[in-house]
C-alpha cells in the first residue's frame, strides 16, 4: 500500500483506520469533531452521482465530504471485509 | 430560591434537540431533519414542582472547541454560568459521537444531566446502552427519552428539581487534559468517549432500513430518478388535490358576489365597486385559486423535510453545484426557497463564508416558492393539459420547469462565482441523519392549517387592499383614460416584447407585496362584467385568457417570468436585513429580472421566427 494513502482513494465498502489529518489546528479539530480522527474507522459507503462527494460512515452516522476535503485525510490501514462492521 | 432557573439545552445536530425543545416547553419550533437548521436560539418556559424554569435551545454543535460562530455561542453561553442546568441531548442510536459535547460540555460545568434520546430509535436497531455504567463513568445522571412520545420528561424534570433543591448533587466526572496542547486534549476528549462508549453501548444490526433506504436513494442508478420521481409525485397530488376544493371554493365565492351586490344595490357604483368588484373579487380568486395548492404543498414539502430527504437531495446533487462553484449547502437553502423565498434567504445562514451566502441569498428567488407555485400549476393545467387524464401531464410539466429553474440556479451561480463574487470554494461537510418515521398526521395537519392560516391571512392584508387600489386605478380616469390603462400602457412595449403586455405586467408590479396575487388581479380585471358563477373550471379560465388576446406563447412567457422575476417584498426585506446592504438588495431585484426579461425575449422571438416560418 502507498505511504500516502488518502480517504479520497480508498474504495467503496473498504474500512480503514485515519492516521493524520492534514490543515490547521482549526481545519483538524473540525474534522477531529465530526469523527475523523486519529484510530478512527471510516468507511466510504456512496459516492454522488455527480462526482466529486462521498458519503462515509464514520462513528455510526453518514457524513459526506467533497474530494477536497477527503483528500487531507491520512489513511493508514485498509480492513479487511468482517473488519468493517462497528 | 430563585424566580427563575435556567436551562441549557444542548447537543449535535438531529438528536432530536428541537423536539425534546418542544416536549419540555410546549413551544410550536418547527423541526426539520436536517444539519443546521436551528441557526436562531430559541426561548421557552415550563414549570416542574412549583418551580418556574426557562430552556434556552443553543445551536446544535458537534464540540465546543473549535472556531465555528455557533460552537463559539455554545460555548460562552455554557462558560458564562448563566445556565443552572445544562441538558445535553444525545442519540443513543450513535453514542460514541455524541459524547464528545456530552464530556466537554461535563468538563466546563457542573450540573450536566445526559439526555439519551431517540431510545426508540436504538430500541428498533437492537441497540442497547448500560445507562447505570455510563452515569457513574461520566459522573452526572443518565436519563433516557423518546421525545417524541414524550417519554422520559418528566424523569429529567424531576431530576432537575432535584439538583435544583439540593437534593441531588452532580459531581461529573472531569477529563484528565493537564499539560495537554489544545489539539492533544481534543483527542484524548475523543479517546475517552469511545472508551466510554465501547465500554456501554452493545451494538446492534449492521443490515437495517437505514443503510437498505440509502443504497437506493444514494445510489448512481436510481438516486436522481427517486428524487425527480418524489418532486414529480408531490406536485401531481397538489394539482389532483386542488381541484375539487378549488371549484368547492369558487362556487362558494360566486353566490356571496352575487348576494353582496344585491346588499349593496342601493349604494353608490363606486361601494359596490370598491368592495364588491374590487376586494372581494380579487380576494375570492386569492382563496378559490391559489390557496388550496399552498395547502396542500407545504405540507407535502414538509413531510420530505421531516423524513430526512432534502440532505440526500443535497448529496446527490451536489456535484452539480460544486461545478458551479456554489457551495454544497446551497442546495439546501435552494430547497428551503421552495417552501418560501424568504425562509431560502435566512436559511442561508448555515453556510458560513459571507461569498457563498450571497450567491445563495441572490440565487434563491430563481425556485419558485410556495406563491408562485399555484400560477405556474394553473398556467400549465389550463394552457396544456386541459384533459381530465392530464394531470400526469401538468405534473411532469410542472417538474420539467423545476429542473429548468435548478439548472438557472446553477448557471447564475456559476457566473456570479466568476464576475462579482469571485473566490475559491470552501470546505463542504454533510451530515445525511437517520431516516426519521415521520409523525404525519402531526405534520399534515398541522402544516395544512398553519398555512391555510397564512394564506387567509394575506388574502386580507394584501389582496383585499389590492383589489381596492386596481379597482380604483381602473375606474379613475387621468388624460382621457384610467390610471390603470395609463400604468399598463406605459408597460406596454416591453411587455410586447416580452411576448406578454403592458396589463400583464402592471399585475407582476401590482403582485409585488405577494406573488400569489398577481392571477388573481389578472383574473379580476378580466373577469369584469362577467358573472362569477360561470367561472369555475379550467376551460373556463382558459376561455377568459384567450378572451382577452392570450395565445400559448403569452403563457409560455407568462409562466418564464413568473419563474424569473424580481422577489417580493417580504424576501427583499428579509435580503436587506441578512445582507445588510443596500447594494446587494438591489443586485437581487434586478438579477432575476434580468435572466426572465432576456429568457421571455428570447421565447418570444423563436416563437415570431417560427410562427414566419410556419
Amino acid at each position: 500500500m502507498a505511504e500516502e494513502a488518502r480517504l479520497s482513494a480508498v474504495p467503496l465498502h473498504t474500512g480503514c483506520v485515519v492516521k493524520f489529518v492534514e490543515g490547521n489546528v482549526e481545519e483538524r479539530i473540525r474534522f477531529f469533531d465530526l469523527g475523523f480522527s486519529p484510530s478512527s474507522v471510516i468507511v466510504p459507503l456512496y459516492k454522488g452521482v455527480y462526482g466529486g462527494t462521498t458519503a462515509f460512515l464514520v462513528k455510526g452516522t453518514l457524513i459526506a465530504l467533497r474530494k477536497e476535503e477527503a483528500d487531507k485525510i491520512l489513511i493508514n490501514q485498509i480492513l479487511r471485509e468482517d473488519e468493517n462492521e462497528r | 430560591m430563585k424566580d427563575e432557573y435556567i436551562i441549557a439545552l444542548a447537543g449535535n445536530p438531529n438528536t432530536g434537540k428541537s423536539t425534546v425543545f418542544n416536549a419540555f416547553t410546549g413551544l410550536n419550533q418547527h423541526t426539520g431533519n436536517w444539519s443546521g437548521k436551528t441557526v436562531v436560539n430559541a426561548e421557552g418556559f415550563f414549570k416542574a414542582d412549583g418551580i418556574s424554569f426557562k430552556m434556552v435551545d443553543l445551536p446544535g454543535v458537534y464540540s465546543l472547541l473549535s472556531d465555528i460562530a455557533e460552537e463559539h455561542a455554545a460555548k460562552e453561553f455554557i462558560c458564562s454560568k448563566q445556565a443552572d442546568i445544562v441538558l445535553v441531548v444525545a442519540d443513543a442510536t450513535c453514542l460514541e459521537r455524541n459524547l464528545n459535547l456530552c464530556i466537554q460540555t461535563a468538563d466546563l460545568a457542573d450540573n450536566v444531566i445526559l439526555c439519551l434520546n431517540l431510545m426508540d430509535e436504538a430500541k428498533k436497531r437492537e441497540i442497547f446502552i448500560d445507562t447505570n455504567m455510563l452515569s457513574k463513568l461520566l459522573g452526572i445522571s443518565v436519563i433516557e427519552t423518546c421525545a417524541r412520545s414524550g417519554e422520559g420528561i418528566d424523569e429529567i424534570k424531576h431530576e432537575m428539581v432535584n439538583i435544583i433543591n439540593g437534593e441531588k448533587k452532580c459531581v461529573p466526572i472531569k477529563t484528565n487534559l493537564i499539560g495537554m496542547s489544545f489539539e492533544e486534549s481534543c483527542i484524548e476528549t475523543l479517546k475517552r468517549a469511545k472508551n466510554i462508549a465501547d465500554a456501554v453501548v452493545s451494538n446492534g444490526k449492521a443490515k437495517d432500513f437505514q443503510s437498505m433506504a440509502d443504497s437506493i436513494v444514494l445510489s448512481k442508478k436510481f438516486g436522481i430518478p427517486i428524487m425527480l420521481l418524489l418532486l414529480g409525485l408531490i406536485f401531481w397530488i397538489t394539482i389532483v388535490g386542488a381541484n375539487y376544493p378549488s371549484s368547492l371554493l369558487m362556487n362558494m365565492f360566486a353566490a356571496t358576489n352575487e348576494m353582496l351586490k344585491e346588499l349593496l344595490e342601493n349604494t353608490p357604483y363606486w361601494v359596490s365597486g370598491i368592495l364588491v368588484d374590487g376586494m372581494f373579487k380579487t380576494a375570492s380568486w386569492v382563496v378559490a385559486v391559489m390557496l388550496p395548492p399552498m395547502a396542500i404543498f407545504f405540507p407535502l414539502f414538509t413531510f420530505l423535510e421531516d423524513v430526512g430527504f432534502l440532505p440526500r437531495i443535497a448529496f446527490n446533487l451536489d456535484g452539480l453545484f460544486k461545478r458551479a462553484d456554489a457551495h454544497g449547502k446551497q442546495v439546501l437553502t435552494m430547497m428551503m426557497g421552495f417552501g418560501c423565498n424568504a425562509a431560502g434567504v435566512t436559511s442561508a445562514r448555515i453556510i458560513e463564508t459571507p461569498r457563498e451566502r450571497i450567491i445563495a441569498i441572490l440565487t434563491n428567488n430563481f425556485v419558485p416558492c410556495n406563491g408562485r407555485f399555484p400560477t405556474i400549476i394553473l398556467l400549465v393545467s389550463v394552457f396544456i393539459a386541459r384533459g381530465t387524464s392530464s394531470s400526469v401531464m401538468a405534473g411532469a410539466m410542472v417538474l420539467l420547469l423545476i429542473i429548468i429553474s435548478v439548472g438557472i440556479t446553477l448557471i447564475c451561480s456559476k457566473i456570479l462565482s466568476k464576475t462579482i463574487l469571485k473566490g475559491v470554494p470552501s470546505s463542504f461537510v454533510l451530515e445525511l441523519p437517520p431516516y426519521r418515521r415521520p409523525q404525519i398526521l402531526q405534520i399534515l395537519v398541522h402544516s395544512m392549517l398553519d398555512r391555510t392560516l397564512f394564506v387567509l391571512g394575506r388574502a386580507v392584508t394584501v389582496a383585499v387592499p389590492a383589489g381596492a387600489v386596481i379597482w380604483i386605478m381602473q375606474n379613475v380616469v387621468f388624460g382621457g383614460s384610467s390610471l390603470l390603462l395609463n400604468f399598463s400602457r406605459f408597460l406596454e412595449p416591453l411587455g410586447l416584447i416580452m411576448g406578454m403586455n403592458g396589463m400583464i405586467l402592471a399585475a407582476f408590479i401590482l403582485g409585488i407585496p405577494a406573488n400569489e396575487i398577481v392571477l388573481p388581479i389578472l383574473l379580476m380585471y378580466y373577469s369584469n362584467g362577467t358573472a362569477l358563477t360561470d367561472i369555475s373550471s379550467n376551460a373556463e379560465i382558459f376561455r377568459i385568457f384567450t378572451q382577452n388576446g392570450w395565445t400559448m406563447v403569452t403563457a409560455i412567457c407568462v409562466t418564464m417570468f413568473s419563474l424569473n422575476h424580481f422577489p417580493c417584498a417580504t424576501t427583499l426585506m428579509t435580503i436587506k436585513k441578512e445582507t445588510g446592504s443596500t447594494k446587494w438588495t438591489l443586485i437581487a431585484f434586478a438579477l432575476p429580472t434580468i435572466v426572465g426579461i432576456v429568457i421571455c425575449i428570447i421565447i418570444n422571438l423563436i416563437a415570431h421566427i417560427m410562427g414566419m416560418v410556419l
